[in-house]
């Protein structure tokens, strides 16, 4: 179980992550949602140790040291490979860091994309990249697999592929945080949408509580959003009024 | 020469040959210039002597300077190597973040020097062997001193004068 409790983070005296507090047992796909600069990047970032913060967070009742970290992987639109090496190479180090690396599944997913296995990865398409990236995520042999926008850049086609495979090769026992704006495609197949706003959790729900409700995952996030669906066509009055 | 090894002490993906390259020519620069030292010295040596036609004759009582002033700059090479090495380092920090955001993936390894050993372990030897190689070289310009100049001619306690350079 991943649990966060009273976390708060801030830049420079702005507040990214405030008094977050979050648990998310094994096994679960949880969608993080949240509009650019909610938090959602600062929260995955604290939990795997880059950024200092206040509060707590552990994995299984520890926390998070070199002992246990093995256990998180992560997965980033940003791309966190090296650009200069093949995706050979990166096996051969994953395999000497992360003793549970799964060759297996690696293979698997690198001929299922088609990707090519001994160019530098600086000569892959974005699309390419981003496949690569939520790959070593997935083999890595972790049982927290954090992933912050990762297909950013990739087709629908290409997504609806990644989709299925996620829910195809994940074990029982591997839980996922998917931080995306892509909230219609992924409202499929996660289990529970987390919201967040200004650094503050704001909804927590799961998806048979928002099918009990006759809720559609993104009505419940307009909803929490206080989104006014009238504030556009509002402004494109006022907009075409004063043109006249 | 197989040299694999080295590559686990470069970033991942990074090429350790063009820096090798670097180094060993910052040697041979740094070595050559280091000749610098014979000029000196054999003018010392020269000065000692009057010279006639076909003859040199010792001048009585002369002294040669002590082999650190004859030294003098002879060894900046090695150290001007040494800190370009200095530069690797930062350079290889800053590879991590270069096209990607590998410091992610080295920040979250269970080997917490993983990232510091990439960065640091080559240019620390490179550092190292600049060290070393100043030594051999001083060692070695202090053998030429010591038995090429006349015995009378030496000021006292050069091995003493040795350790304080």
């Amino acid at each position: 179980m991943l649990e966060i409790k009273n976390l708060s983070k801030s830049y420079t005296g702005k507040r990214a992550l405030n008094d977050v507090s979050l648990t998310i047992p094994r096994g679960e796909i949880v969608g993080l949602f949240g509009e650019n600069g909610a938090g959602k990047t600062t929260l995955m970032k604290c939990i795997l140790g880059f950024h200092g913060y206040s509060g707590d967070i552990t994995l299984d009742g520890a926390p998070i040291t070199t002992k246990n970290i093995a256990k998180i992987s992560f997965a980033t639109s940003e791309h966190s490979f090296f650009p200069n090496l093949s995706p050979q190479g990166h096996k051969e180090f994953y395999e000497e860091h992360f003793p549970d690396f799964s060759e297996k599944r690696f293979n698997g997913l690198m001929d299922f994309f088609e990707l090519p296995k001994h160019r530098a990865l600086k000569n892959f398409s974005t699309g390419q990249k981003n496949q690569f990236e939520v790959i070593l995520a997935l083999c890595q042999g972790a049982d927290y697999i954090l992933m912050d926008e990762p297909f950013a850049g990739n087709d629908v086609f290409n997504r609806e592929d990644f989709y299925k495979v996620l829910l195809g090769i994940l074990e029982p026992n591997e839980t996922v945080l998917l931080s995306t704006h892509l909230i219609e495609e992924v409202s499929e197949f996660i289990g529970r949408a987390v919201l967040i706003r200004k650094g503050k959790i704001v909804g927590d729900v799961t998806t048979m509580e928002l099918e009990e409700e006759g809720k559609t995952l993104m009505n419940y996030i307009k909803e929490t959003y206080n989104y006014r669906a009238d504030r556009v066509s509002k402004a494109l009055d006022e907009i075409s009024g004063e043109a006249k | 020469m197989k040299m694999d090894f080295l590559k686990k002490l470069v970033p991942p993906g990074m090429e350790y040959k063009p820096e090798l390259r670097f180094y060993i020519t910052g040697l041979i620069c740094a070595g050559l210039y280091s000749l610098s030292f014979f000029v000196r010295y054999f003018d010392a040596r020269y000065a000692l002597y009057e010279h006639y036609d076909y003859k040199s004759v010792l001048i009585e009582g002369v002294k040669i300077a002590d082999f650190g002033g004859i030294l003098g700059y002879a060894l900046v090479g090695f150290a001007l190597l040494a800190v370009c090495m200095l530069g690797f380092i930062v350079y290889h920090y800053l590879y991590y973040r270069q096209g990607s955001k590998s410091i992610y993936l080295m920040k979250r390894l269970p080997s917490k020097l993983e990232l510091h050993k990439r960065a640091i372990a080559l240019p620390m030897l490179a550092i190292l062997g600049c060290l070393v190689a100043a030594l051999i070289v001083m060692l070695l310009y202090f053998a030429v001193y010591m038995l090429a100049t006349p015995k009378q001619c030496l000021l006292p306690n050069q091995w003493q004068k040795l350790w304080r350079l």
